[in-house]
C-alpha cells in the first residue's frame, strides 16, 4: 500500500489544483459566453493570401 | 457612394425607397427584391452584386471596405430590415448619446484616464455572423480598447477612451454595418445578480469536485470488506477526505451558513437552519471520529448533500434568471431616439428627440425597419402593407398587419413601409413598462398554495430540530455511543427542502413558459385556479374576431355612386383612427382631391366636416341621420339626409373554432355573451359550434354580470374572456379573467391574465399546462412527504446510516427540482 | 525585421514539428510492420539482438506515441494556441529549444532501446538520463505554452487550449512520479517503488498516459481542426467545455483497470471498473459533439477527404471508448486480458483515432504553413484515406478474432481439469490472423508513404510562410472619427 502514500496526497493536491483552476476560470468569466468562442475560431481569417500561393520557382 | 452624402432626413425620399416584393433579383445584402431600374451594387469576390437601395449599398460598402466581407460567407440568415435604411440619418441621431446627461446613464464609472466601459445590446441580429460583424466593427473603432460580444445574450462590452472617441461614434460604427447597438443602462441590480449567480456556480463546481474526490476514497470501502484495506491506508484516505471536505464546508456551503445566521437574527426559521445544523453536526461528528479513531465518517455525505442542495438552488435561480432577462429585454427594446414630425399634418419636417422626451400627442415617423418608439395610433402608412413584428410582446414572429387607426406598441418593429403615428402613452404608462411590471409582480406574488408550503416549512424546521434532539436523548439511554449518530441521521435524512421547493419552483417554471407563449399572467392565483375551471365565458363577439374590419356592403341613395360615397367618407375620416375608417380608406380611390374642412370628431358617434360648403356626417345612424333605428352600420349623411350606409364585418380569428372545440373536448362548457344583435351573435355561435343554450345576445353589462353570478352560484368555476377595457367589472366577477384586447391596451387592463398573442389556442395550452403544474406539484408533495415518512422512522430506530441519509435527502430535493423543470421544457 | 516578427505568428516551430510528425510516423510504423512480421517469422532478423522483437517493440511504441504523436501534439498545440490567443509564442528561443530537445530525446530513445537499455516500464522504458532530459524539455514546453496563454489578446481561452494544457500538465506529473528512480550507473537505475507498488504506479501512469497523451491532447486537436475544416462552429461549445471538465474529473481514477486480476486489492480494481464505465459518458459526449459539428453540412464529407479523416477518426474514438469500458468489466477483462484483443483495442485507438486525426490535421495545417491553399494533391489524400481505412479495419478485425480465440483457448479445460490447449497451440492458431494484421499494417504504412510524398510535393511547391497576426486596430478610413461632419448641426427639412 506504500504507493498510496504518494498517489493519494498527489490526487488531493491535483483536486485542489483543478478546483483553483475552475474557480479562476469561472471568476474570470471563461464560462460566461459558451457559444461565441466556437464561432470566433472560424473567423480568424487563416487562409493564406493569394500573393503567397504562386511561388515562381 | 459616400454615406455622408445621403439625405440626412427621413422624408419622401425614404418613403420611396421601400421596395415592393414583386420584383425579380434579390438584394445581396438584405435579400429584399431589387427593382429593375435601381443601380445600387457592390463588388464581392470579383463580381458585381445588386443591392436594393442606397441604405444597403452604404452598409455593404462599409462592410467590404473594412475587410469584413467574410460576413457574407459566414451568415446563415439575411439581416433584419432593421437599421439598413437611411443609415446616414441614424448616424446623426445617435449624437444625442454624447450629451453628458444621457451618457452618464450608460457608462460604468471608472477612474479618470481609465477606459470607460459601456454595455450595448446588439439589435437586428439574425445569425451569428451578425454578432461577429458587430464585434469586428466595434474593435475597429479607433479609441476602442476592447470589445467583446456575448453570443448568448447579444450584449457587447466595450471599453473605450473618451478622449479618442464618443459613444455616438461607437454606436454609429455598428449602425454602418447594418445593425444597431443600444447602450444598456448601467443599472446595479443585474450586475449584482450575475455576480451572485457566478458565485453560486463556483460553489456548485467546488462541491461537485470535492464530492467526486471524496467518494473516490470512500465508495470503494463500501464495496469490499474492511480488512482488504490496511488500517493505515484507511486512515490516509480519511485524512484526504477531510482535506477535500474543508472547502465544501468553508466555501461551498456558505449560502447555508449565511441563511442560518439570518434566521437567527430575524428569529424566523427557514430551511437554511436545519440544513446548516445538519452540515455542522455531521462535520463535527466526523472530525471527532477521525481524531478518536472510531465512529462513522460523513465526509462523503456532507459533500454530496451540499452539492445536491446547491444544484437545486442553482437550477431555481436559473429559472428566475430567465424571467428577469425577459423583463430586461423588454425594457431595452425601446429605441433611445425617435423622429418627431413637428408640423404634422401640414408639413413633414422632422426632428429627433430622445424617446424619454416624447409626450402623448406627438406625431412620430417610424421608418422601415425601425423600432416603434412609443405606444401610438397609426395615422398614415405609405403603403397598404403596414406590417409590424410584435414578437417581443406576443412571442409570435409572424408580422401583424395594421391599418390606419390600429394601435401600435412601443418596442415592436416596423417591417413594412414607413409609418406615421400619434403617440398615446409614454414612460411608465407604456405597454412594455406594464408588462415588465406585471411580470415582476407575478414573480414576487405568492399563490396561496405557496404560502401554505412556506408555513409548512416554518413548522417543519423547528420540529425536526426538536425531533433530532429528542432522538439523541432517548438513544443516549439506549446506547450512548449511538446517540449522536441517530441525532445526526435524523437531521440529515429529513428533507424539508423538498417540501419547501415542491410548489414554488413548479409555479415559476409554468408562469415563465406560459408568458413566453403569449399569455401574460398578472395574478399569482391564476395557475392555481385554472385546473379547477368548469366554464369558459367569452364576453363579446369581439374577443373571437380579429378586429380587422372589411366593408361587406355599401348601400347608396339615388344620385350618388359607390365610389363617390367612399371618396367623401374617406375625406371625412382623414385624421381618424378607428378600424372602420381604415376599412373605408382602403376601398376609396387614392387619387381623391376632396378635402374636408372644419372636421369635428364626436367621440362615440362619428365625425362631422364640411366639403364644398356642405356639412357631412359619418357615424352611427342616430348621429348621422337623427334616426334611432339601431344597428351597427356606419352611415354617411349630407345636411342630415341619408347618403350611404357602409356595413362592416369583423372576420373571426382563424383558430377560434378549433380553440372552442378543444375547450369543449377537455370537458369545459363554453358560453358566449354579447351585446351585439341577435342575428350576428347566432351566426358567430353557429360558425364556432357553441351550443345555443349557452349563447346570449344583446346583453347589457349588468345582464352579463347576473349571468355570471348565476353560474357561480350553481357552483361553476368560470374563466371570463373579454377585452378587458370596457368590461372590467364583469371580468372582475369571474374566478379567472383573461383580457384579450390587443397588447396595446395593456396598461388599462385589470384582468388576471392578458392574452398578448393573437392566438386563442394559447389559452388551451395554458389550461393544459396549469393542469400539468397541478399534477407535478402533487407529485412533488407526495414524493417529499412519502420520503420523509419512510426515512425519519428508519433514522429514529438507527437503521439508516447517515451516509445513505444524506444521499437520500439531497436526491429527494433534486428530484423535486428536476420534476418541476419539466414544466419549463414544454414550450408551446 | 524585429517589427516584422512581432507581427507574425511563429510558424517556424510548427513547421518543424509538422515535418517531424511525418518523418517519425514513417519510422514508427515501419518498425510496427517489422515487429508484426517478426511475430510471424521470429527468425527473420537472423538473431541480431538489437533487431529482436523484445527490443523493437518498445521502440515502436515510443516512436509512434512520443515521436509521431508527440510531434503532432506539440506542433498543433503551438499553432492553435497562437491562433486562438492571437499572439506570437512568448519565446522563439525556448520554442526552438523545445523542438531540438525533443528530437534529441527521440534519437536517444531510438539508440538506447535497440541496445537494450530500459527501465522495463511500458511507455516509460527510457533510462534516467533521458528521463531528466524529457523533464527539462517538457518544462520548457509548459513555459512556452502557458506563457502564451497568459499573454493572450483574446479574453476567452478556447477549449482546445484547455485540452492541450491538461495534456501538458498531466503528462509532466505522470512522468515525474513514474520515472522516479535511483540511478545505479549512467545507463542503469532502479525504480523508487517496489513490487505491487511499482505496478500500481506504473499503470496509474500507463492509463493516464493513454488518457492524457493519446486522448486529451488529441481532443484538443479535434476541437480545433474539425470545426476549421468543416467551416462550422463546433456543434455545442457549451458541451465541449463540459466535456473537458468531466473528462479531467473522471480520467484520473480509471487507471487500475489495467491491473484486473493482479495483486492489486480488490477494491481498487472495482473502483477502476466503476470509473471506466463512467468515462463512457464524457467520451461519447465529445464524440457526438465533434461529429454533429457537421450536422447540416454532411455533404461536405462526400468530397473532402480531410474531413473524412477527421470524422472517421471520431468514429474510431467512439468505438475504442466503447470497447474500453467494456474491457474494464472484470468478466470481460478475464477473457481479453493478455490477448490480442487488447492489442486490437490499442490500435483501434492508435490507428483509427490518433493517427487519423493527426493525418487530417496535418493535411489542414501543412499547406497553411507553406503558403499554399491546399495540399499538392487532394486525390492522393483520398487514396491515403482509403488505404489507411482498409488497413485499420483488417488490423483490428483480425486481432479481435484472434484475441477472443486466444482467450477461449486459454481457459478451455478438459473434464479432468487439465488445460485443453497448450500455449503453443494458441500461438499456432493465431498465425493466420497475425498475417492479416501484417497486411493491414503494411497498407497503413503504405498510406503513410503516400502522405509523405504528398507533403514533400506541397512543401516544394510553396515556401515557408508566417501568417500575420490579425490586427485589431483601424484598417478602414471610413471608420476613422468623422465626428465633426455628423455632429448635430446640419439644419434639415428638405
Ligand atoms: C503501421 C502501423 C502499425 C503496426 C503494423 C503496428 C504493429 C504493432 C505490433 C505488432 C505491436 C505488438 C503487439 C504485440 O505485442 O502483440 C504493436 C504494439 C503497440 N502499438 Fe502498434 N503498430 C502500428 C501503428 C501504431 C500506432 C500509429 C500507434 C500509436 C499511435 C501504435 C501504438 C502501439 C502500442 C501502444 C502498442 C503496445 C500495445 C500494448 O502493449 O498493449 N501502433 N504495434
Ligand atoms: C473510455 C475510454 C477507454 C477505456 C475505459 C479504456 C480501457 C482500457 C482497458 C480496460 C484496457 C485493457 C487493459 C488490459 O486488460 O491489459 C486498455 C488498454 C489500452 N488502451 Fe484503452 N480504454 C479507453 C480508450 C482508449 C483510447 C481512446 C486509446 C487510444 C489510443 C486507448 C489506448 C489503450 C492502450 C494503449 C492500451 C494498452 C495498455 C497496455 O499496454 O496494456 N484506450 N484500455
Amino acid at each position: 500500500m506504500e504507493s498510496l502514500w504518494l498517489l493519494i496526497p498527489l490526487s488531493v493536491m491535483l483536486a485542489f489544483i483543478i478546483g483553483v483552476l475552475f474557480w479562476w476560470a469561472a471568476g474570470d468569466g471563461q464560462f460566461d459566453d459558451l457559444e461565441g468562442p466556437g464561432e470566433r475560431v472560424l473567423q480568424d481569417n487563416d487562409g493564406t493570401p493569394e500573393s503567397v500561393h504562386n511561388k515562381t520557382a | 457612394m459616400n454615406i455622408m452624402e445621403m439625405p440626412l432626413v427621413p422624408t419622401r425620399d425614404l418613403f420611396n425607397s421601400y421596395t415592393d416584393p414583386d420584383t425579380t433579383r434579390s438584394c445581396f445584402h438584405c435579400g429584399l427584391s431589387v427593382l429593375r431600374d435601381r443601380k445600387f451594387g457592390v463588388l464581392f469576390d470579383g463580381r458585381f452584386r445588386p443591392l436594393c437601395c442606397a441604405g444597403c449599398e452604404a452598409v455593404a460598402n462599409t462592410i467590404m471596405d473594412a475587410g469584413l466581407g467574410d460576413y457574407y460567407r459566414e451568415r446563415s440568415a439575411m439581416p433584419a430590415a432593421d437599421g439598413i435604411l437611411n443609415n446616414g440619418g441614424t448616424s446623426r441621431r445617435l449624437t444625442e448619446f454624447d450629451l453628458p446627461a444621457v451618457q452618464s446613464n450608460y457608462v460604468a464609472s471608472t477612474d479618470a484616464g481609465e477606459p470607460k466601459s459601456t454595455l450595448f445590446y446588439i439589435d437586428g441580429v439574425t445569425c451569428n455572423a451578425c454578432l461577429w460583424l458587430a464585434e469586428s466593427a466595434l474593435k475597429r473603432v479607433p479609441g476602442v480598447a476592447s470589445a467583446s460580444v456575448n453570443y448568448i445574450t447579444h450584449r457587447a462590452e466595450v471599453k473605450w477612451c473618451d478622449t479618442k472617441t464618443t459613444l455616438a461614434f461607437i454606436m454609429d460604427s455598428v449602425t454602418r454595418v447594418g445593425l444597431r447597438a443600444m447602450p444598456v443602462a448601467a443599472a446595479g441590480r443585474q450586475v449584482s445578480r450575475a455576480k451572485e449567480r457566478r458565485t453560486l456556480f463556483i460553489q456548485l463546481g467546488v462541491a461537485l469536485l470535492a464530492m467526486m474526490q471524496v467518494m473516490m476514497f470512500t465508495v470503494p470501502l463500501y464495496f469490499t470488506s474492511a480488512d482488504d484495506v490496511s488500517h493505515e491506508a484507511q486512515r490516509l484516505m480519511q485524512w484526504a477526505s477531510l482535506l477535500l471536505t474543508l472547502p465544501v464546508v468553508l466555501y461551498a456551503a456558505k449560502p447555508f451558513w449565511q441563511g442560518a445566521l439570518r434566521d437567527l437574527r430575524t428569529r424566523h426559521l427557514s430551511m437554511d437552519a436545519p440544513v446548516a445544523l445538519a452540515i455542522a453536526s455531521t462535520f463535527t461528528a466526523s472530525l471527532w471520529s477521525l481524531f478518536a479513531e472510531h465512529g462513522a465518517l460523513y465526509f462523503d455525505s456532507i459533500s454530496m448533500f451540499v452539492f445536491l442542495l446547491l444544484a437545486s438552488r442553482y437550477l431555481e435561480s436559473s429559472i428566475h434568471d430567465r424571467a428577469l432577462s425577459r423583463i430586461e429585454r423588454l425594457t431595452n427594446a425601446v429605441p433611445a431616439v425617435a423622429t418627431r414630425l413637428v408640423g404634422y399634418p401640414d408639413s413633414r419636417e422632422s426632428s429627433d428627440i430622445t424617446t424619454a422626451a416624447l409626450n402623448a400627442g406627438d406625431v412620430i415617423l417610424i421608418p422601415t425597419g425601425h423600432v416603434i418608439a412609443a405606444d401610438s395610433v397609426l395615422l398614415e402608412g405609405v403603403s397598404e402593407v403596414c406590417e409590424v413584428n410584435e414578437a417581443i410582446i406576443t412571442g409570435e414572429s409572424r408580422p401583424v398587419t395594421h391599418s390606419v387607426g390600429s394601435k401600435l406598441i412601443g418596442g415592436t418593429l416596423n417591417l413594412g413601409a414607413p409609418l406615421i403615428a400619434r403617440v398615446t402613452r409614454v414612460g411608465a404608462m407604456s405597454t412594455l413598462a406594464s408588462i415588465a411590471r406585471l411580470t415582476e409582480r407575478t414573480m414576487g406574488e405568492r399563490p396561496q398554495l405557496m404560502a401554505l408550503a412556506d408555513r409548512v416549512a416554518r413548522v417543519v424546521a423547528p420540529t425536526l430540530i426538536a425531533l433530532a434532539c429528542i432522538a439523541g436523548v432517548v438513544w443516549f439511554f439506549i446506547d450512548s455511543t449511538q446517540s449522536f449518530n441517530v441525532a445526526v441521521a435524523v437531521l440529515a435524512v429529513t428533507c424539508p427542502c423538498a417540501i419547501a421547493l415542491a410548489a414554488p419552483l413548479a409555479y415559476t417554471s409554468a408562469t415563465l413558459t406560459i408568458s413566453n407563449s403569449g399569455l401574460l399572467i398578472a395574478r399569482g392565483h391564476v395557475l392555481e385556479v385554472l385546473p379547477t375551471i368548469t366554464d369558459v365565458v367569452f364576453d363579446k363577439t369581439g374577443t373571437l374576431s380579429t378586429g380587422n374590419f372589411s366593408i361587406t356592403k355599401i348601400l347608396t341613395a339615388d344620385g350618388i355612386t359607390r365610389d363617390e360615397a367612399l371618396e367623401i367618407a374617406s375625406a371625412l375620416e382623414m385624421g381618424a383612427a378607428h378600424p372602420i375608417a381604415g376599412a373605408i380608406k382602403k376601398l376609396a380611390s387614392h387619387n381623391s382631391v376632396l378635402i374636408a374642412q372644419q372636421l369635428h370628431l364626436i367621440p362615440g358617434d362619428g365625425v362631422e366636416g364640411v366639403i364644398d360648403g356642405k356639412t357631412y356626417r359619418l357615424g352611427n345612424r342616430a348621429f348621422a341621420c337623427f334616426n334611432t333605428n339601431d344597428d351597427d352600420a356606419f352611415v354617411l349623411s349630407r345636411e342630415g339626409k341619408w347618403l350611404a350606409t357602409f356595413e362592416a364585418e369583423d372576420a373571426l380569428k382563424a383558430d377560434a373554432a378549433i380553440t372552442i372545440f378543444s375547450l369543449a373536448q377537455s370537458g369545459l362548457t363554453v358560453h358566449l355573451l354579447s351585446g351585439d344583435r341577435i342575428s350576428r351573435v347566432k351566426n358567430v355561435a353557429a360558425q364556432l359550434g357553441i351550443d345555443d343554450e349557452h349563447v346570449s345576445a344583446a346583453q347589457t353589462p349588468s345582464q352579463k354580470l347576473a349571468y355570471l353570478e348565476q353560474l357561480r352560484k350553481a357552483g361553476r368555476k368560470v374563466i371570463m374572456i373579454g377585452d378587458g377595457v370596457n368590461d372590467a367589472p364583469v371580468l372582475a366577477a369571474a374566478d379567472v379573467s383573461i383580457a384579450m384586447a390587443s397588447g396595446a391596451d395593456l396598461p388599462r387592463l385589470t384582468a388576471d391574465a392578458v392574452l398578448l398573442s393573437s392566438r386563442l389556442a394559447t389559452i388551451v395550452s395554458a389550461l393544459q399546462l396549469a393542469r400539468g403544474t397541478k399534477r407535478i406539484i402533487r407529485q412533488n408533495f407526495v414524493w417529499a412527504i412519502l420520503y420523509n415518512l419512510i426515512a425519519i422512522p428508519l433514522a429514529l430506530v438507527n437503521v439508516i446510516n447517515p451516509a445513505w441519509a444524506a444521499i437520500g435527502m439531497g436526491a429527494s430535493g433534486l428530484i423535486v427540482v428536476l420534476n418541476s423543470m419539466r414544466l419549463l421544457r414544454r414550450v408551446m | 525585421m524585429q517589427a516584422a516578427i512581432s507581427q507574425t505568428y511563429n510558424y517556424k516551430v510548427v513547421r518543424q514539428f509538422a515535418i517531424m510528425t511525418i518523418v517519425w510516423g514513417v519510422v514508427g510504423m515501419l518498425v510496427g510492420v517489422l515487429i508484426a512480421a517478426e511475430l510471424i517469422w521470429p527468425d527473420m532478423t537472423l538473431g541480431i539482438p538489437w533487431l529482436s522483437f523484445g527490443r523493437l517493440r518498445p521502440l515502436h511504441t515510443n516512436a509512434v506515441i512520443f515521436a509521431f504523436g508527440g510531434c503532432a501534439l506539440m506542433g498543433t498545440s503551438y499553432y492553435v494556441v497562437q491562433r486562438t490567443c492571437q499572439i506570437r509564442l512568448i519565446s522563439d528561443k525556448l520554442a526552438a529549444f523545445h523542438f531540438w530537445g525533443w528530437q534529441l530525446v527521440i534519437v536517444l530513445a531510438a539508440i538506447t532501446l535497440p541496445l537494450g537499455y530500459t527501465q522495463a516500464k511500458e511507455y516509460a522504458e527510457l533510462e534516467w538520463p533521458i528521463d531528466v532530459l524529457i523533464t527539462v524539455v517538457w518544462v520548457v514546453y509548459a513555459i512556452v505554452f502557458f506563457g502564451t496563454v497568459m499573454k493572450r489578446k483574446v479574453a476567452h481561452i478556447y477549449v482546445a487550449n484547455w485540452f492541450y494544457g491538461a495534456f501538458i500538465v498531466t503528462v509532466a506529473i505522470l512522468h515525474i512520479v513514474n520515472s522516479a528512480a535511483m540511478p545505479a550507473s549512467f545507463w542503469k537505475s532502479y525504480s523508487a517503488y517496489a513490487g505491487v507498488q511499482d505496478a500500481m504506479i506504473q499503470w496509474w501512469y500507463g492509463h493516464n498516459a493513454v488518457g492524457f497523451f493519446l486522448t486529451a491532447g488529441f481532443l484538443g486537436m479535434m476541437y480545433y481542426f474539425v470545426p476549421k475544416q468543416a467551416e462550422r462552429p463546433v456543434y455545442s461549445y457549451r458541451l465541449s467545455v463540459v466535456h473537458f471538465w468531466a473528462l479531467i474529473f473522471t480520467y484520473m481514477w480509471a487507471g487500475p483497470h489495467h491491473l484486473h486480476y493482479t495483486a492489486l486489492p480488490d477494491w481498487a480494481q472495482s473502483l477502476g471498473m466503476v470509473f471506466s464505465l463512467i468515462l463512457l459518458a464524457p467520451s461519447w459526449g465529445g464524440m457526438i459533439n465533434g461529429m454533429m459539428t457537421l450536422s447540416g453540412a454532411w455533404h461536405k464529407l462526400r468530397d473532402d477527404p480531410i474531413l473524412k479523416f477527421l470524422i472517421v477518426s471520431l468514429s474510431f474514438y467512439g468505438m475504442s471508448t466503447f470497447e474500453g469500458p467494456l474491457l474494464s468489466i472484470k468478466t470481460v477483462n478475464g477473457l481479453a486480458h493478455y490477448t490480442d484483443w487488447i492489442i486490437g483495442h490499442v490500435h483501434s485507438g492508435a490507428l483509427g483515432w490518433v493517427a487519423f486525426i493527426t493525418f487530417g490535421s496535418m493535411y489542414y495545417l501543412i499547406p497553411r504553413l507553406y503558403g499554399q491553399k491546399q495540399m499538392y494533391s487532394v486525390k492522393l489524400i483520398s487514396l491515403h484515406f482509403w488505404i489507411a481505412t482498409i488497413g485499420v479495419v483488417l488490423y483490428i478485425a483480425a486481432l479481435w478474432i484472434s484475441g477472443v480465440m486466444q482467450g477461449l483457448m486459454w481457459r478451455a479445460v478438459n473434464p479432468d481439469g487439465t488445460l485443453t490447449y497448450s500455449f503453443v497451440e494458441s500461438v499456432k492458431a493465431s498465425y493466420p490472423y497475425w498475417t492479416i494484421r501484417l497486411i493491414g499494417g503494411t497498407l497503413f504504412f503504405v498510406g503513410m508513404l503516400v502522405m509523405t510524398y504528398n507533403v514533400i510535393r506541397t512543401v516544394r511547391m510553396g515556401r515557408a510562410y508566417d501568417a500575420p497576426i490579425p490586427d485589431m486596430l483601424p484598417t478602414h478610413p471610413d471608420l476613422k472619427p468623422q465626428l465633426k461632419p455628423i455632429g448635430l448641426q446640419p439644419a434639415h427639412g428638405d
